[in-house]
């Protein structure tokens, strides 16, 4: 390596002549805007305010605590044996209906939480239909008769939120799988090892940074959930934020509990990357083979369908069935009339803020590699930190700070102009959008930002000495390298937009529902089957972009190409 | 003037200094190798040329034309200065065919270019692999697909960097060949950067070493190594035997003779380089011209083509060791005794 | 799709965003009302509809839950809220707290509103009540078992009590009330009773607790007086099911009377639409709407004299209790406290 390199320029070149650098305070002002509200939420945690902790730490924090860290430990495992299991078995084996499990794996993605954990309360509790099937069959009578394990608790919470949440941690321990070379597993089989010590050994640490994002991604869901851990009356920090909040009228001692979670969940963070810090996860070889799919005896195939299965039908078909015959039951459903409506505004928000979450995903990124500031990944990072706090609570961030930015644009027309123009963003869909992008900036930027280190400065030199400009570098050379993975993020955004709520619900405008805002207002009076048709076009709107992502991933392996080696 | 020329360049990242006056030119079908070891600026400096970095200091002049000038800001970008420069790891894109490589710096426009290039590739023995995407090919291949897309626009400056670093021995010494002789047939002006003298003696006809950002000599490859302008140059091409001394009437006495040290003051320390293969083993002590110098044999190896000896001769302050490399088998065994002398034209003296 | 039309269609998308946000903020002219609703907005169409046919004055809503309050307050003098309807006191009371409220002073209203059901300043009116009433299994309970919340915690109801989260506002409410009535020990003693005969740890809503009834968890659960007839008149005959394995006993007859809670709503101090805002506050108050709230949501209208729906009519009238709702809602934050002391939702 030369020094050269070690300071790569992207487009335009870097140098110790100090010059103005645009994209440099392009993305410290879009960092700074997006982690507003987050820092209107440690305002509010500083604000004075009545005593909580005395009487939290004396009485429920303890059990917030413990239960939160088994919450999010119990679906940390879950997804991860899901998630690392399948995306290994599908990437390496060969057995029935491996094609169709590749993108089926992802589809519980498109399944909101809290309309799963209605759906399985349904199912199996007392009165559904499994235990009636049971009582039936062994000839119990009452509850008495028998043991069943109790679906609203802990470990039901766990269940359903491993089983919606494992996909990331699929699609992400995939992609790696699907990137790793053979050459480092033949190593590995060279050595001695069998080919389930090589995953444990080779596969599975060279996917590890991956597989941290995606479980990250799953701890910073779990951690903001509120309707699964309400519904099934688990107490966790986030139940405690929200009644500390409701119940003891202190917002600010919201904001202080939320900030503790934000504090917990990045020094979990900081410790798997101190835990790793000595180690290189760059791929040594530049040439790759294609992965030599291992055919599996009848038994094991067997063994494998029913573990790619298993997620699958509890996850998706299962929850999407029950939807299907809930749905059919009741059309006509109070506040419906619109449903054409609700679908669409769902929709349009979901793609617009998907754009424009790759959009400016894409431009902190290059910011990230073209500037010299040390500062910027870190404010980056701080404003994306937002997928960790329960939705209302960073709904009444992004309230708080677009209604401070809207009153000082109100105080200034009317000193200077003599006219108010009120309230311009609070309250309108650029609320929501600007919400949505607070949310998910994780989920944008944390994709492209992996992605964009696959495209080497030397790249960059390459096109552009072969007499491209910087702007068809970029299009021929960097958008066609990226395409997966601003994909992936813009899925990614979508679904979660279309499931979003506490958010959507707080910061629309007048009249406006989503298909998310009509399931829950249903749901919300206790009417779960009318509320089926909304949850069901949002599963529906969600698996067309779940297939398409899982394609994606497919091509995105080196070598599958047109003339690439297919496995 | 045709061909190029980089004037007065200074460059730093940051407070560390890179190109510490940097001045060179290479005519129009001239190979010119910039030698140094890693890290003393080389490939900063075919970036400055490519205008892929910004000049901090000095001009860069393609065909008599100022490309880059830092004291007046002006910089023409790497697109528009019919430079072809090829990277160390070849940068291959790798969502594009081989074929679509090598077309990448071609306007869109000619049906000839697309000819051009299919019987280039055939040329190179690349025609079977055109659709084939870049990480399938061995490296060699990839070599060959990096060199093609380079030349395919016809620049008048071509910079390689490092283009052999990445392929194995064997392979080394043939796409050497193949790559001279598509590049002297381009009639581009050539800068190619290496760390590997052998290469640059190869390849270049005139090489340029660089050191610690600036650069100490520029020559033939006979004048570098037979006229080496200091220590750092004569060590590049292996290993020298180091015999330290004082300048008494214009040359300095060591155990094993007396070298000429013209243009050194008179008492000032010096250093005798003598490289590996300049001291030479006299067979039966037959002399010729210098009286030889006995040595005690203290360890032979066969490397192959050549044998290393280590020998020992006595000096005043004790043994001095001295290293020689004898073509052949090793002609003696341990604890033997040999006539050596010195080939004057491998050895040379420099102020210590 | 191509990536750069994709970018380019993002950018035309953004620009028309920020348009349509500059047009949905002049969108405010006269002849309106805004509200902002923590109650579902099905759940009050009709009132507001049938409010718009007879006014002309057309109704904006938004629905939300968690944070309209801190909304309200971040927007200031500027926030385009004119009324905030709730379904709970304790709602109601935050928003005085936090003094984003303004006193209406309207004959209509006080007329229509007995004095326990408003804000004695006119900050706030209620507008329906419903009873916390308890669910009692028809077979397993005896009449003379259960004829008070007191009765909940007593030792013969041991593993036989259901409840929902202590958290939730309308336990909070009740045991509020109780703070208001017997003083904070009395009240933990009582919530550290009812959790000692806790069937199983306090989970899911009103509903299912009928549910668990039905399925012997458990003889008695407290709940909500509409909620019984929300279950009665469900299209899932389940529901039905689950409706008639219980009876409803209101608590306390012979003394204070039962615990009752309002939906509410209260002028936003800042408001635009003042004049209609009141209009439709007073309409809210009327036979009309009041007729409406009783046979769409099962409630108790406030104003006296409205028919109620035929079921409500059928349980008979009851006792409410009468202190004042205000004085009820300080105990809030103090309630929720003592539920964790209590740990009742552990």
């Amino acid at each position: 390596m030369e020094l050269a390199r070690t300071n790569p320029g992207v487009i335009s070149g870097k140098s110790a002549v100090p010059r103005v650098d645009g994209w440099t305070a392009g993305a410290f002002l879009i960092a700074g805007l997006i982690a507003m509200p987050i820092l209107a939420i440690i305002a509010l945690a500083l604000a004075p305010s009545d005593d909580i902790w005395h009487h939290l730490a004396s009485t429920v924090l303890p059990h917030y605590l413990t239960t939160t860290a088994a919450l999010a430990a119990g679906v940390g495992l879950g997804t991860l044996i899901i998630g690392v299991g399948t995306a290994w078995l599908v990437t390496m084996f060969r057995f029935p209906l491996r094609g169709v499990f590749e993108w089926a794996l992802l589809l519980p993605l498109a399944v909101p939480s809290y309309v799963i954990a209605y759906v399985y309360t349904d199912i199996l509790e007392y009165a559904g239909p499994l235990q009636v099937a049971l009582r039936d069959f062994f000839g119990w009578t009452s509850r008495r008769d028998y043991w069943f394990p109790e679906i609203r608790s802990l470990g039901g919470a766990i269940a359903m939120m491993t089983l919606v949440l494992y996909p990331y941690v699929y699609l992400l321990a995939r992609a790696a799988f699907l990137e790793q070379s053979v050459c480092v597993l033949e190593v590995s089989r060279t050595l001695g090892k069998g080919p389930w010590r090589s995953f444990a050994q080779v596969a599975l640490p060279l996917a590890r940074p991956a597989i941290v994002i995606g479980l990250t991604l799953v701890v910073m869901e779990t951690l903001n959930d509120f309707g699964t851990v309400d519904f099934f009356a688990v107490a966790t920090l986030t139940t405690g934020i929200y009644d500390v909040w409701l119940n003891m009228n202190s917002a600010a001692g919201a904001a202080q509990l939320a900030v503790l979670t934000l504090v917990i969940v990045a020094l979990l963070i900081a410790a798997e990357r101190w835990a790793r810090r000595k180690q290189r996860f760059h791929h040594t070889t530049p040439r790759y083979r294609a992965l030599a799919i291992t055919p599996l005896s009848p038994g094991r195939a067997a063994l494998a369908l029913l573990a790619c299965l298993t997620p699958v039908a509890l996850g998706f078909l299962i929850p999407a069935a029950q939807l299907v015959g809930f749905a059919l039951d009741h059309r006509p459903a109070p506040g419906t009339g619109r449903f054409l409506d609700l679908a669409a505004n769902s929709l349009l928000l979901a793609s617009i803020t998907a754009g424009l979450a790759v959009v400016i995903g894409l431009f902190l990124a290059y910011g990230v590699r073209v500037s010299r500031s040390h500062w910027l990944p870190a404010a980056i990072r701080f404003a994306s930190i937002g997928y960790a706090i329960p939705g209302a609570v960073l709904a009444v961030g992004v309230v708080v700070s677009l209604a401070a930015w809207d009153n000082a644009v109100d105080a200034v027309a009317r000193a200077s102009f003599g006219f108010s123009p009120g309230l311009l963003l609070s309250g309108t869909v650029f609320a929501m959008v600007f919400g949505y992008l607070v949310r998910f900036m994780a989920l944008s930027f944390g994709a492209i930002e992996a992605s964009l280190g696959k495209v080497t400065p030397s790249m960059d030199g390459a096109a552009r000495t072969l007499g491209h400009s910087p702007l068809s570098v970029l299009r021929r050379i960097h958008l066609p390298l990226l395409k997966g993975s601003l994909l992936t993020a813009a899925i990614l955004v979508f679904v979660d937009c279309m499931k979003e709520l506490p958010l959507t619900l707080l910061l629309r405008p007048f009249n406006f529902e989503t298909l998310a805002t009509n399931v829950h207002q249903l749901a919300s009076a206790e009417l779960l089957e009318q509320s089926a048709p909304g949850a069901l076009a949002i599963v529906a709107a969600g698996i067309l972009p779940v297939i398409a992502l899982s394609r994606t991933i497919r091509r995105s392996r080196p070598g599958q190409g047109p003339l690439g080696n297919r496995p | 003037m045709s061909g190029f020329g980089m004037e007065g360049i200074v460059h730093a990242f940051g407070s560390q200094p890179v190109i510490a006056g940097a001045s060179l030119d290479v005519a129009e079908g001239e190979l010119v190798c910039l030698l140094g070891p890693s890290g003393c600026g080389k490939t900063t400096l075919l970036r400055l040329a490519a205008g892929l970095e910004r000049l901090q200091r000095g001009r860069v002049v393609i065909d008599g034309k100022v490309v880059a000038n830092a004291a007046d800001g002006r910089h023409v970008p790497p697109e528009r200065r019919r430079v072809g420069l090829m990277f160390q790891d070849y940068a291959l894109f790798p969502h594009l065919t081989l074929a679509e490589n090598i077309r990448f710096g071609l306007g869109r426009n000619s049906a000839a270019s697309a000819f051009r290039v299919e019987e280039a590739m055939a040329r190179v023995g690349l025609a079977p692999y055109a659709q084939a995407y870049p990480h399938t090919l061995s490296g060699g291949q990839q070599q060959r697909a990096a060199l093609l897309r380079v030349m395919a626009p016809g620049p008048r400056v071509l910079l390689l960097d490092e283009p052999f670093s990445d392929l194995d021995v064997n392979r080394r010494v043939q796409v050497r060949e193949s790559t001279l002789d598509l590049l002297k047939e381009s009639g581009a002006a050539t800068l190619m950067v290496t760390h590997d003298p052998e290469e640059a003696m190869f390849m270049a006809d005139r090489i340029l070493v660089m050191n610690a950002g600036s650069i100490v000599q520029s020559g033939t490859p006979f004048d570098i190594y037979f006229h080496p302008a200091d220590a750092f140059v004569a060590e590049l091409f292996g290993p020298v035997n180091r015999l330290p001394g004082v300048v008494r009437d214009r040359a300095v006495e060591t155990p094993i003779g007396r070298f000429e040290a013209p243009g050194i003051a008179e008492g000032s320390p010096v250093d005798v380089l003598i490289r590996v293969e300049g001291l030479v083993v006299m067979a039966n002590g037959a002399a010729d011209g210098s009286p030889p110098v006995a040595a005690r044999v203290v360890s032979s190896r066969l490397l192959g083509r050549s044998s290393h000896l280590g020998l020992r001769v006595p000096a005043d302050g004790g043994d001095i060791a001295l290293q020689c490399r004898v073509p052949g088998i090793p002609p003696l065994g341990p604890d033997e005794t040999v006539q050596i002398k010195v080939d004057r034209a491998q050895a040379f003296v420099f102020p210590a | 799709m191509t990536l750069h039309k994709s970018l380019r269609t993002a950018g035309i998308l953004v620009s028309a965003v920020i348009g349509a946000a500059a047009f949905a903020s002049q969108a405010m002219a006269a002849g309106e009302v805004n509200l902002y609703s923590f109650r579902q907005p099905f759940l009050i169409e009709p009132m507001l509809k049938e409010f718009t046919r007879q006014s002309g004055i057309a109704v904006n809503v938004v629905y939300a839950e968690n944070g309209v309050l801190e909304r309200i307050k971040a927007e200031g003098p500027n926030s385009p809220a004119d009324i905030v309807l709730t379904v709970d006191i304790g709602r109601l009371h935050d928003l005085v707290e936090a003094e984003i409220l303004q006193p209406v002073k309207s004959p209509v209203l006080e007329a229509n509103i007995p004095a326990q059901y408003r804000h004695p300043d006119g900050l706030w009116f209620g507008l329906t009540s419903r009873a916390r009433i308890v669910f009692a299994s028809k077979d397993r309970v005896r009449a003379d078992e259960i004829r008070s919340y007191e009765d909940l915690a007593a030792p013969h109801m041991k593993g036989r009590v259901c409840s929902r989260s202590g958290k939730q506002d309308y336990n909070i409410s009740l045991l509020a009330s109780i703070v208001a009535h017997k003083g904070e020990q009395a009240a933990r003693e009582w919530l550290a009773g009812v959790k000692a005969n806790l069937a199983q740890k306090p989970q899911g809503n009103d509903r299912s607790q009928a549910k668990a009834i039905m399925e012997g968890v458990c003889d008695v659960a407290l709940a909500n007086t509409y909620y019984m007839g929300q279950m009665l008149s469900d299209k899932n005959p389940e529901q039905k099911d689950w409706a008639q394995a219980v009876r409803i006993i209101f608590p306390n007859q012979d003394e204070r009377g039962t615990h009752v809670n309002l939906s509410g709503a209260a002028l936003v101090r800042g408001a635009k639409n003042r004049d209609n805002a009141i209009k439709l506050i007073e309409f809210l108050s009327e036979d009309v709407a009041q007729k409406l709230y009783a046979e769409t949501n099962v409630e108790y209208p406030v104003k006296a004299g409205v028919a109620l729906h035929p079921l409500v009519e059928s349980w008979g009238p009851f006792k409410a209790d009468a202190i004042e709702l205000a004085q009820v809602a300080k105990f809030r934050p103090l309630a929720a406290r003592l539920v964790d002391q209590v740990g009742f939702d552990l």
